[in-house]
């Protein structure tokens, strides 16, 4: 009867994958602030 | 198709997080600078008076010979009409005391190396030569964001606490940014100003530096 048909995820399990995004954004995020005294010039 | 799906929220994740990089580089560096400078008007409001020296008589005067404050030490007041700006200048144009504010060029001794200080005299608002304040342009509260748009004639207030000094814009260059020049001036009879920051906004290809010259000794 539903074969052929997408199985509907849970809300729950799209905010778990959202946060799971989310983080890594942050560790992006983090890591390019570390960096920075690198990458940009001195005043800016 | 799974694998592509992946990808592309990878690459949407990042690219946030790249967002979120340039927001906290333009405004959340200037909460930083915002806390530096609130402690840094209370320390100074408490920094006790000092006689002016030097050449009073014609409007001139420097701190004390035995004035020596410290990186990132609060050490005048600077206020451009003009900019909106109001804000506390530390001493030193290290990293560090830039993310505090606007630093004055210090000299050359234990605490202060090369080159980010001047083997010349230095020279304080108030004082005979040219006396040099570096400040951010886009980052850390971007103190000199509107630098540019001083022109021949505007206002440059500082308050020391060897005196208030009134100084008059009278012309700006733009120069490359390893430029020494600025910090040896042709020796003059006059007490000067230069503001220096990265020219243009969001770039340190080039420095923008502004003069003015001592009017007045308020």
């Amino acid at each position: 009867m539903n074969e052929g048909m997408k199985t509907r995820r849970s809300w729950k399990s799209r905010l778990l994958e959202l946060a799971a995004w989310l983080v890594v954004a942050l560790i992006t995020a983090g890591i390019l602030i570390a960096l920075s005294e690198n990458l940009l010039p001195n005043n800016f | 198709m799974r694998i592509l799906g992946f990808i592309g929220k990878l690459l949407i994740s990042v690219g946030f997080g790249v967002l979120l990089f340039v927001a906290w580089i333009l405004w959340g560096t200037g909460i930083y600078t915002n806390q530096q400078q609130d402690r840094l008007a209370d320390e100074f409001a408490d920094l006790p008076a000092l006689q002016a020296q030097g050449q009073e008589d014609q409007g001139f005067g420097g701190p004390p010979k035995s004035y020596e404050p410290g990186p990132g030490d609060p050490v005048f007041r600077l206020r451009i009409p003009e900019m909106d700006l109001d804000t506390i200048v530390v001493q030193g144009v290290g990293v560090e005391e830039l993310k505090k504010g606007p630093g004055h060029y210090p000299g050359c001794n234990e605490r202060f190396s090369r080159p980010l200080c001047t083997d010349l005299d230095e020279v304080w608002p108030g004082e005979k030569g040219r006396a040099i304040i570096s400040g951010h342009r886009t980052t850390y509260d971007a103190p000199f964001w509107d630098l540019d748009r001083l022109q021949k004639g505007d206002s440059i207030l500082t308050e020391t606490r060897w005196g208030d000094f009134e100084y008059e814009v009278t012309g700006r260059e733009i120069v490359q940014p390893d430029s020494r020049d600025i910090a040896n001036p042709v020796a003059s009879n006059t007490g000067e100003l230069a503001l220096t920051t990265c020219n243009p906004r969001f770039s340190a290809a080039e420095r923008l530096v502004v003069y003015a010259e001592l009017k007045t000794s308020v």
